[in-house]
Parts: structure tokens; C-alpha cells; sequence
């Protein structure tokens, strides 16, 4: 006695076998032979070789692109605006408290000097004298003094630039008028010579 | 080992390391084809220069849907025929049915290269767009604005020139 599920499987199985069969396209042998031929020429085409460009195409590449800007450059940027602001704050309270000070310096003319004292003038005046009266002015002791006063001379004339047009260094104002005692000093003894 | 997701964030915020690694990852592949497709190692130099720094200034517009990689090789196929001003002629013909055969011998290699670069640059192309990288005839045809049937057709033609030169 054959039971009804028995009897079901066989209908489906004699129906399955009586399925039609489907023909492949003629075209696919000749691509299957196509392959199968192309065998030694794909395993070839696997050992092409592979190329390696050289390391100054990196670095062409790399002078072309942007540059990222690092977290460090945000920072730095970020404290000196802060900075900056401080700096700014703190010099506007400060203002009002702090007045700024100054102060002007007048030149008097009377007090300026050319650099050609009296003392000078006179020196001129006996060297004049020299080139015609040369005997006195031979000796040896007059041109040791005449030595010593030029000595003085150029002392003088540094001193008169290091003190400039105001007169505000009086220890340097002490050393020139100290010069130039010693100057007229020097000026007498050659005078009296003469 | 950084993901592919890294390097593209990094590259995106100009990163140079980001770049650098990017670069090394794809140099090799890219540089060879470049030199396959114009058959002159200064030209695919210059391509390989003009198509990275076309990667890096167009990161941003790179859509996951094909892998980086194949962005970046469709950017290198079309600088390199750019370069090389490569025409391919519009003659989808019937000839391809004919099957070639390429021998029971191994092919060497050398020979195989030297080949390859003889061939007319359309051919050489296409045949390398389809025999060495792997795409389908559509996307061949996409790639290089032609249709498919001029693809099938120059590969055949080039295949073709190949035996002919390697029978020499």
C-alpha cells in the first residue's frame, strides 16, 4: 500500500525528469577554446614585470601639494594674540596713572664754542711768527712745548665733540676747561720765549 | 597598517604622511601602467605626477562606490592616453570570431614586453586595459568613450598583431 506522500515524491520526481534540456549558444565553446589557447599567454602576461618610479617624482609631487598646518602653529598663533592682548590691556590701564614724561633740551648759543678758542688764535699767531723767526723756534724746548700743545690740541677737540651742542656732561665740560688752562699754560712759556 | 578610510581622512587635511603612504601604496601599480599604456618611462613619469596630484586635490570628490585604487586607475588611463593623445577608431567589425593560436610553448617574457610595446597605441590600450588590468569591455568602453564593440574589436586586432610579432 503506497501512502499519499509516497505517491506525491514520485509524481515530482517523474515530473522533474521530464524537464526540457536548454542547448548552450554555439559562441561559448569557441570562447572556452579561446581561453584555454590563451593559456601560455596569460601566464606570461603575469609575469610582466612591475615598475618602481624613482623618488624624485615623490618630491614633485610633494612641492605641488598644500601644506597641512600642524596644531603646534594654531597655538602659537592662539598665545600671541593673547599676548598681544595682555600687552594692549595692560598698557591702557596703565596710561592714565603714568603720564608719559619728557623733557627739552635748549641749546644756548653762548655757551657754544666752534672748537677755536682765544688760546688757539694766539698758537696761530707764533706759529706765523716761526716761519720767519725760526731761530727760537728751533730749540729743542720750544718744540717740546710746541709737541705738548698739540697734544693738548687734539685732546681738546675730541672732548669738544664727545660733549656735542648741550652741554650736559659736566664731568666732561670739568676735563675740557682743564684742557684748556693747560693749553694757555703751554701758550705762555712759548711766549715768553719768543 | 593604516585603512584606506585613514589615509583618505589624512590626505583630505592635507596630512604629507597621509599622502606619502597613499602614494607608496599605489605607486608601483599606477607607474606601471602609466608606462604600459604610453611605452616611455618619461612620459608615464609625468603622468604619474599629473595623476597624484590630481588624486590629492580631488580627494574630496572620491565616492566609496569602487575601491580607491580604481579611481585612481581610471585617473591614470586617462592622463596616459591623454599624453600620448591616443585615438581609438570607431570599427566594431565581425573578424573576432577567429581564435588565435598562441602556441603550446611558453612565452617569454621579455619578448612578451618588447611585443606589447610595438603595438599600434589604440591596440596596445586596449589590450592592456582588458589582458593585464582585468575590465569588461563596458567598462573599457566607458572609460575611453568608445563602444563596446570597437573594444572586442581592437583587443582582437591587437591580439592578432601580438602573435604576429611574437611568430617573428
Amino acid at each position: 500500500m503506497i501512502s499519499v506522500m509516497e505517491q506525491n515524491k514520485n509524481n515530482l520526481t517523474n515530473a522533474i525528469r521530464r524537464l526540457p534540456e536548454s542547448a548552450p549558444d554555439e559562441k561559448l565553446w569557441d570562447t572556452i577554446q579561446e581561453k584555454l589557447q590563451e593559456g601560455r599567454l596569460n601566464e606570461a602576461l603575469q609575469r610582466l614585470p612591475i615598475y618602481d618610479p624613482g623618488p624624485v617624482n615623490w618630491e614633485s609631487i610633494a612641492a605641488n601639494l598644500p601644506r597641512r598646518r600642524s596644531h603646534m602653529t594654531w597655538w602659537y598663533a592662539a598665545a600671541v594674540l593673547v599676548i598681544a592682548g595682555l600687552a594692549a590691556a595692560w598698557m591702557y590701564t596703565k596710561g592714565p596713572d603714568h603720564p608719559v614724561e619728557f623733557s627739552q633740551e635748549m641749546a644756548d648759543l653762548r655757551l657754544q664754542s666752534d672748537g677755536q678758542t682765544e688760546t688757539d688764535l694766539a698758537y696761530q699767531r707764533l706759529e706765523s711768527y716761526c716761519q720767519t723767526e725760526t731761530l727760537v723756534c728751533d730749540r729743542q724746548d720750544y718744540k717740546r712745548l710746541k709737541d705738548e700743545y698739540e697734544k693738548l690740541y687734539l685732546a681738546s677737540e675730541q672732548l669738544h665733540h664727545a660733549i656735542g651742542n648741550y652741554n650736559t656732561a659736566p664731568e666732561l665740560v670739568r676735563q675740557f676747561n682743564d684742557i684748556e688752562r693747560q693749553k694757555t699754560a703751554v701758550l705762555n712759556e712759548m711766549a715768553k720765549m719768543i | 597598517m593604516t585603512s584606506e578610510a585613514e589615509l583618505i581622512s589624512g590626505c583630505l587635511l592635507h596630512d604629507r604622511i597621509a599622502q606619502r603612504i597613499l602614494y607608496d601604496r599605489y605607486k608601483k601599480a599606477m607607474y606601471t601602467l602609466a608606462y604600459r599604456i604610453t611605452g616611455d618611462f618619461d612620459d608615464a613619469n609625468d603622468v604619474i605626477q599629473d595623476a597624484f596630484l590630481d588624486v590629492f586635490r580631488n580627494l574630496d570628490q572620491f565616492r566609496s562606490e569602487a575601491s580607491l585604487g580604481a579611481w585612481i586607475k581610471k585617473i591614470v588611463v586617462r592622463k596616459s592616453t591623454k599624453k600620448k593623445r591616443i585615438v581609438i577608431w570607431q570599427n566594431p567589425d565581425e573578424s573576432t570570431g577567429e581564435i588565435i593560436n598562441w602556441g603550446e610553448d611558453e612565452i617569454n617574457v621579455a619578448h612578451l614586453e618588447a611585443a606589447i610595446l610595438l603595438l599600434p597605441d589604440g591596440f596596445r590600450t586596449i589590450f592592456i586595459l582588458a589582458e593585464v588590468e582585468g575590465y569588461s569591455h563596458r567598462e573599457i568602453a566607458v572609460m575611453l568613450e568608445i563602444s563596446e564593440g570597437t573594444s572586442k574589436s581592437q583587443l582582437f586586432h591587437a591580439k592578432r598583431k601580438l602573435r604576429s610579432i611574437l611568430s617573428k
